[in-house]
């Protein structure tokens, strides 16, 4: 699936494609397995990329519009970050559709195959690794939940919209599921949040609305749901002149990497083993009794 | 008779909730024999346990009194007693399950730092002495369980560290009591872990001040640089601290959960906790340009 031109999708035509997605799909509950999670434009060289929310969950049971971390989802991110790069894209805008923006790392997929674990978690950080430090500026659009591994995720971006709706919450809740950080993981947190928030959301996996992100500036700005993705677009098109030729982006990439030296060198490097093995954690994330 | 029955009961023990009205004047009533005397026992119990609905609350007491080295027992200073004395509330803490942490002290001082004159006194300890201090922040840095710092007074020096090392603080509006860290005026250099604790705590635009300049800080200032987490009225201390701690036990819930705790906070704070107790430097004490209470030499 290269990069098309093609015309503006505003927040309005998502509706259509939910209809032309529902339609075909709406009567099976499970979706194919390899389904394409993501869409990818080129919109006045900003690459846009927006996780698509079908109805229907992966043979494995996760709902695909929780747009969790797994191994086709990581592989697609790459792919369409590929795509950007070649292309010259001159930033980069990730956003959700509907409840979540991303929820965490897909622990069904995880308690279904224990033996890829470490791999998953692997790759989960290398793919953070990768947009912190990728070299072009970056903005992610945080539609809804925000939540464990996708919360460090959105962290891993230059750049945070969020929706004002107050049912979205950020955090990360580890402590509640007996799984405790990596030092990579660890790294980016400490990098992208000031310090007044660590011990609330590290140690005692505190939930935030978009409106305590802003005031610890977090997020930059927390638009009405509707007006999300055109906020989101407008940031990115303003910064694209600090990715604008392939020279500054390979000086982006550089600065980002010593800026965020500390997380680099960790993420995706000594992941140990977070718990899954022992399992105190339900396969829907939900702490066991 | 009040000292001997802590004594005896040497563990942690189920007592009546110790509100800080009803609690100071009676236990200083209750020690008022002691106003006679002007030293205290060196080896008494400097701090109350007890547990309270799943959280250990630890108190440093305030008899008037002073040690057999001229410190006095109120300013609740780092000694080897103290810290003895503290690593025993956590042991028992642990061993008995609790999910939560709270201390607080009584009167004027939470806690005024490193016990100078003990350390004058004994200048060939006083490496040790040091690294036993940082030891202690180190393990409640890292705690297996929310911790929660009643900061009932003056929170000064290497008691600052203390109070920091903490994972939340209240302390009083519109008090009196000061936090700085005043290194730089006794001519004493912060340790590698000292310093990255201090930097794990506080936010950047407060490094320059606490550490360089030993700027003093009211508890207003604090709040708004998120040091401490409120400051509720004096009277309302203990029992907003009480009431913190408890919303925070289920991160402390069950023996998973603590030690998940220690494995976020050992990497959280894995800077300070690599250094804390480790290369403890020489601070100064014996070259000794500090008065023993503390204040710079002229």
């Amino acid at each position: 699936m290269a990069l098309v031109q093609t015309r503006m999708a505003t927040s309005r035509l998502t509706s259509t494609w939910r209809r032309h997605l529902g339609t075909s799909l709406r009567c099976f509950s499970s979706v194919r397995d390899s389904m394409s999670l993501l869409s990818t434009q080129m919109v006045d060289h900003v690459a846009v990329v927006r996780f698509l929310s079908p109805e229907g969950q992966f043979s494995w049971g996760t709902r695909v519009w929780e747009h969790r971390l797994n191994p086709s989802l990581i592989k697609q991110v790459h792919d369409a970050l590929d795509q950007a790069e070649e292309c010259g894209a001159q930033a980069l805008l990730l956003a959700g559709e509907g409840r979540f923006f991303c929820n965490g790392m897909d622990l069904q997929y995880i308690s279904a195959n224990m033996s890829q674990a470490m791999a998953i978690q692997t790759d989960a950080e290398k793919l953070m690794r990768r947009v912190l430090t990728l070299g072009m500026p970056t903005v992610a659009a945080l539609n809804g939940h925000t939540a464990a591994g996708g919360a460090m995720l959105a962290l891993a971006f230059d750049k945070r919209l969020m929706t004002a709706e107050s049912q979205s919450v950020f955090f990360i809740p580890g402590i509640d599921l007996g799984l405790a950080y990596s030092t990579g993981m660890t790294e980016l947190m400490k990098a992208k949040m000031p310090l007044a928030m660590w011990n609330d959301v590290l140690c005692m996996g505190k939930r935030f609305q978009s409106e305590e992100l802003l005031k610890h500036g977090v997020v930059e700005a927390r638009p009405p749901a509707a007006d999300l993705f055109d906020s989101a677009m407008e940031l990115a098109t303003s910064l694209k002149s600090k990715g604008k030729d392939e020279k500054t982006r390979d000086t982006l990439h550089k600065i980002k990497g010593n800026l965020y030296k500390d997380a680099a060198a960790t993420l995706g490097f000594q992941v140990q083993d977070m718990g899954y093995a022992t399992a105190t954690f339900s396969a829907t994330g939900r702490p066991q009794k | 008779m009040w000292i001997s029955t802590i004594q005896r009961n040497g563990g942690f023990v189920q007592a009546r909730l110790m509100s800080s009205r009803c609690g100071a004047s009676a236990w200083r009533r209750c020690l008022g024999c002691q106003r006679s005397f002007s030293s205290v026992r060196d080896d008494m119990s400097l701090l109350s346990t007890q547990i309270v609905d799943n959280v250990a609350v630890v108190r440093f007491l305030s008899p008037e009194g002073q040690f057999s080295w001229g410190t006095r027992v109120w300013e609740h200073r780092i000694n080897p007693s103290l810290i003895k004395q503290v690593n025993q509330a956590l042991d028992e803490a642990e061993n008995a399950g609790v999910q939560a942490l709270l201390v607080t002290g009584e009167g004027k001082f939470f806690c005024n730092g490193m016990d100078l004159q003990y350390i004058s006194a004994h200048v060939s300890q006083s490496t040790e002495i040091q690294t036993d201090a940082e030891n202690l922040m180190r393990r409640i840095l890292t705690l297996g369980m929310p911790t929660v710092a009643a900061v009932n007074g003056h929170m000064t020096a290497a008691g600052a560290m203390l109070g920091l090392s903490f994972d939340k603080r209240l302390m009083p509006a519109d008090s009196k009591s000061l936090f700085f860290i005043p290194g730089i005026d006794i001519g004493l250099v912060y340790s590698p872990g000292m310093t990255e604790l201090m930097k794990a705590k506080m936010p950047l635009p407060m490094w320059t001040d606490v550490l360089c300049m030993g700027k003093r800080y009211k508890s207003e200032d604090l709040l708004k640089h998120g040091v401490v987490e409120a400051t509720p009225p004096p009277s309302d201390l203990f029992d907003a601290a009480m009431e913190l701690a408890k919303s925070l036990k289920s991160k402390g819930k069950d023996q998973k959960t603590r030690e998940t705790m220690r494995g976020i906070k050992g990497n959280l704070y894995k800077d300070a906790a690599a250094h804390l107790g480790s290369a403890v430097q020489d601070m100064g004490f014996a070259t000794g340009t500090f008065s023993a209470t503390g204040r710079p030499k002229a």
